[in-house]
């Protein structure tokens, strides 16, 4: 998703060295682990079981819509092909194995995510990686899919449709995710009524519909996952990256978390003390940085400096030896240290850090 | 000529090569044999080689080789039960494979086998003309029987549970009327991962190969829970009696502009490559079987330009050496032989 | 709707056999070393008319049905971009990775879907990081990958959910042989960027937790968590990373270690890949 920035080499230069500094200094003149103030809010759909909308200070904005339907499991061998391979294994006494595994045998395909983007088509390259990059994301821990299992002949079929309604002003990654998270919190499926293996049957009170992800209980398990975005300039380590920023990234790296809450006694009232955080899922994003401009040095440039005649293997010699030169932009080539990102995973990871702040900020959204 | 216009052989080559391949077909002196750009003589082939079963994931493969030219051709088999043939009729027994569309070729160009086939876009001219050449020589060739891709059943008068692996005793013990319950189709995919000229007789040989080398799963129609189901063990391979083989020659007649030379001299380049290819626009292609040594013609076709006679069509030497290629193929897919 | 330009056979739905008996041989368990990668065939200008190719082929375990790994590369440029496109001060990268049809157990189709278009995505990273990009101003160059057989060749990995796992192993895959073909196709890079990948299995239920380099699905009783990188070995540099699944919070096996094994992986393969390149290189010159 190459966004075009419409920055000079000159100002890019100027960002990152700003951006570089310890502490780093930001354009809107956040910490380097601030985030930018946003606005959610949940339950904006009547027609979906779970919705949400969140609104960056930018202006994005983006709404998510969960939406709920029942599927008979296909099997393979038909639809009594579990008690026919069972009968096979057991004629042919071979192959055993698995005859015990878990019944809960729950599978990715059951979630269905559409991203959509304005001004992107929704089989672009770029919208296809947001959308298996969130997707990945929600899966990677298995619980959402084990959610979704009803008996060993029905599951739900989740549609998450993630929308972005205002035009990508910055890289939307992290707003998706927080909206998607949101939205599965406040998803509720109906109670079901029916027991066993026979046809489900549900409850049609909507008050008694439990929520998707219990709130309270010793079922309050795990969470959706959120993904935070975070890029590595020069030695700072900065989170939620405006466009800008990001134009200047040396480095950008999608961190994909779960919080995992252990069961605490009855007695305990604090919120956030069982709170364990666990990395999911990571993916390097290509950042937009290798598409700007480079600045051209005053020394080589001859429209600046009027001397036509630079010797021609002088100049030949620049662009072979290629050393950055202090004030001049280039973009970043290879890769990113190790180091690097170990740090910017630390600080993801870290107690009390940035994603306890987005989580607890996420906690006091009220669910309707 | 070249030497003296400061030009090298390779850049004479690559501006005008047109006439420079003139100029290699119509040597100077007496003593150089005529040759085509590419070093062969003109009637000369690239000699092909065949590698089967490479792919684990498909019934059937093969890879055929010939000089620059490298195509993969996987084959899968899938059941189609008759009642979702929406023209199915019990009756026909002549006509199944083309009515109801059992063999599905394709042709894959867009593998970067050649600067001008990028993926992206939708299939090429080329590739989709290809695929239907194809699909109409299998059909035409009668190459393969109807009956190695019929799924029998017997109707019973009570269902009864079906013993794997004990199919035969369970058909012998009711008196039911065989019927077909299904179909295999055979979807034929043809990948070019490197394309130098002459796609058709490589995409073909790699078909015919790979149909050879094809092995169905023994399948049977479980009436219970209605759908096929296979056994893993020996499976069957289809009945591919003859090896049909393509030899695509192209007509070089010296003259960029029109069809024909004023002085009618024109030859005759077997087994073209890109360059020659796109030098001419005459084209014969035959399709030949010569198992146990009569020669059988399948397929004559011929487009573009007026230069290849009727007679020459049917002379001895066009006629032998499709026998000569058809042999070298032969021989590179049975590895025998015939 | 049916694409008009391709044929599609019948008009009722075709399946795949459905097999009921058990596969011939049994699951075999992994016999490599921990830290042993599979051997890699690796051969360039497979595709003479491309400026640069190569096919690589990872080895099965053993026998016939293994899950081997076969891939197909062609790089096309750099070449002048069409005249509509806007001006770059870089050469313009795009990538593609295609399935063949009969690459996988189930019959894929001709249009990319969105596995493929991930994995291009990430290869382009991959791929992005190594390439001095700014010395081909208004210049595009395309990369293909054809997948011509994947991994996981018997239907118990389709039962047992392995194959997401085998993702990996192709982007693996497709960087090494991206990067072979890039090589051969001669457009400067700043290293040889090679994929890598390493998993954290467990061999039986509740056992023993540990780490493999380049792991096989199939070969474990379950995939914990794997990473894919792709490394450039003489700058110490991840171009790409990629990571999925769920570590235990304690003990030894954290994700600096699998990375690090990953790496170690990549570093491997790359060992391969300039042998192979070097032997091309004196041909040439014999």
């Amino acid at each position: 998703m190459a966004q075009q920035t419409l920055l000079s080499p000159a100002e890019l230069a100027y960002l990152h060295s700003s951006l570089s500094l310890s502490p780093p200094i930001r354009p809107d003149g956040r910490t380097s682990k601030q985030f930018r103030p946003l606005t959610a809010e949940t339950g904006i759909l009547p027609g979906t079981n779970g919705s949400a909308r969140v609104c960056l200070a930018d202006g994005t904005e983006a709404i998510v819509g969960v939406k709920a339907e029942i599927e008979k499991t296909a099997d393979p061998l038909g639809d009594d092909g579990e008690r026919y391979r069972e009968y096979v294994k057991s004629a042919s006494g071979v192959g055993g194995g698995d005859a015990d595994e878990d019944r809960r045998e729950a599978r990715g395909e059951w979630l269905e995510m559409t991203v959509e983007i304005p001004g992107l088509r929704d089989d672009d390259a770029g919208t296809v990686f947001l959308a298996e990059l969130l997707r990945e994301a929600l899966l990677a821990d298995g619980e959402l899919a084990r959610k979704l299992w009803i008996n060993r002949r029905f599951h739900w079929r989740l549609y998450l449709d993630i929308l972005l309604i205002s035009p990508p002003l910055s890289y939307p990654l992290p707003l998706l995710s927080l909206t998607t998270h949101l939205a599965l919190l406040a998803t509720r499926l109906p109670r079901l009524k029916s027991e066993g293996d026979e046809d489900p049957m549900f409850d049609d009170d909507w008050e008694a519909a439990p929520f998707l992800y219990p709130r309270q209980g010793a079922a309050a398990g795990s969470r959706p996952s959120i993904t935070l975005l975070v890029v590595a300039v020069g030695d700072s380590i900065l989170f939620d990256p405006s466009k800008e920023e990001l134009a200047v990234a040396d480095s950008a790296l999608a961190v994909s978390l779960c919080e995992v809450r252990r069961e605490r006694g009855q007695g305990s009232m604090e919120v956030d003390s069982g709170r364990e955080l666990r990395l999911v899922a990571m993916r390097t994003i290509d950042p937009p940085s290798r598409l700007t401009p480079p600045g051209v040095p005053s020394t080589a440039n001859l429209a600046a400096s009027g001397t036509a005649d630079v010797p021609l293997q002088q100049k030949q010699q620049q662009t072979a030896d290629e050393a950055p030169q202090e004030g001049v932009w280039k973009a970043p080539l290879g890769g990113t240290p190790f180091a690097v990102l170990d740090s910017i995973i630390q600080a993801v990871l870290e107690k009390g850090g940035v994603a306890d702040e987005v989580l607890d900020g996420l906690e006091g959204v009220d669910l309707t | 000529m070249a030497a003296e216009a400061g030009l090298s052989r390779s850049t004479f080559a690559k501006l005008s090569p047109h006439p420079y391949l003139l100029a290699n077909l119509e040597p100077s002196s007496d003593s150089a044999a005529p040759t085509r750009s590419n070093g062969r003589a003109p009637f000369e082939v690239r000699k092909p080689t065949v590698n089967l079963s490479s792919l684990s994931h498909a019934h059937g493969s093969a890879l055929v080789r010939t000089g620059d030219t490298t195509v993969i051709c996987g084959i899968r088999g899938e059941t189609i039960l008759t009642e979702h043939i929406p023209n199915y009729r019990a009756s026909n027994t002549q006509t199944e494979l083309s009515d109801y569309d059992l063999l599905v070729p394709n042709i894959e160009l867009a593998t970067g086998s050649a600067p001008q086939f990028l993926p992206g876009g939708p299939p090429t001219t080329l590739a989709q003309t290809l695929s239907t050449r194809i699909y109409s020589l299998l059909h035409s060739s009668k190459l393969l029987r109807a009956e190695d891709l019929r799924i029998w059943h017997k109707r019973s008068a009570e269902p009864a549970i079906p013993i794997p692996g004990d199919e035969e005793e369970v058909m012998e013990e009711q008196d039911g009327e065989p019927y077909v319950a299904a179909y295999w189709v055979l979807y034929i995919d043809i990948f070019f991962i490197s394309f130098d000229g002459n796609p058709f007789d490589a995409a073909w040989a790699a078909t015919v190969a790979a149909l050879r080398d094809t092995k169905l799963p023994h399948a049977r129609y479980d009436p219970d829970r209605e759908m096929i189901l296979c056994s893993r063990k020996d499976p069957r391979p289809l009945t591919v009696g003859s090896i049909p083989i393509a030899c695509t020659a192209v007509i070089f007649t010296g003259n960029e502009t029109k069809d024909q030379a004023p002085d009618g001299k024109f030859w005759l380049l077997a087994d073209p490559d890109t360059l020659e290819e796109s030098l001419c626009n005459e084209t014969v292609t035959i399709v030949v079987d010569c198992a146990g040594g009569s020669r059988r013609i399948l397929s004559i076709s011929k487009h573009g330009g007026t230069a290849m006679t009727a007679k020459l069509l049917g002379s001895k030497d066009f006629l032998d050496w499709a026998s000569k290629r058809w042999e070298d193929f032969a021989l590179a897919i049975t590895g025998t032989r015939l | 709707m049916a694409d008009r330009r391709r044929i599609n056979g019948p008009g009722g739905s075709t399946l795949p056999p459905v097999y009921d008996d058990t596969e011939l041989d049994a699951v075999s368990l992994r016999q490599r070393a921990p830290d042993a990668i599979r051997p890699l065939y690796l051969k360039t200008g497979v595709t003479p008319s491309a400026s640069g190719s190569a096919y690589l082929e990872i080895e099965p375990r053993e026998g016939k049905h293994g899950s081997g790994m076969k891939l197909a590369c062609t790089v096309h440029g750099p070449r002048s971009l069409p005249r509509s496109a806007p001006f770059s001060p870089y050469m313009v990268l795009s990538t593609h990775v295609k399935f063949a049809p009969f690459a996988t157990k189930q019959r894929r189709g001709y249009l990319r879907d969105s596995s493929e278009k991930d994995l291009g995505t990430l290869l382009e990273t991959a791929l992005r990081g190594a390439m001095i990009a700014d010395r081909w101003p208004k210049s595009g160059v395309d990369v293909v990958v054809t997948i011509i057989e994947g991994e996981s060749t018997r239907q118990d990995a389709v039962e047992r959910r392995v194959e997401e796992w085998d993702a990996m192993n192709v982007l693996g895959g497709c960087i090494t042989v991206a990067s072979a073909a890039i090589a051969d196709a001669g457009i400067d890079c700043v290293d040889t960027v090679s994929g890598g990948v390493a998993a954290l299995v467990a061999d039986k239920d509740g056992g023993e937790l540990s780490m493999v380099l380049d792991p096989v699905a199939l070969e474990h009783e379950s995939v914990l968590a794997a990473c894919c990188v792709a490394y450039l070995p003489n700058r110490d540099e991840v171009t790409n990373l990629w990571f999925r699944g769920q570590l235990p919070s304690t003990g030894t096996h954290n994700y600096q270690t699998l990375v690090s094994k990953a790496v170690q992986a990549s570093k491997g393969v790359h060992g391969l890949i300039s042998a192979s390149l070097s032997e091309v290189i004196e041909n040439s010159q014999a």
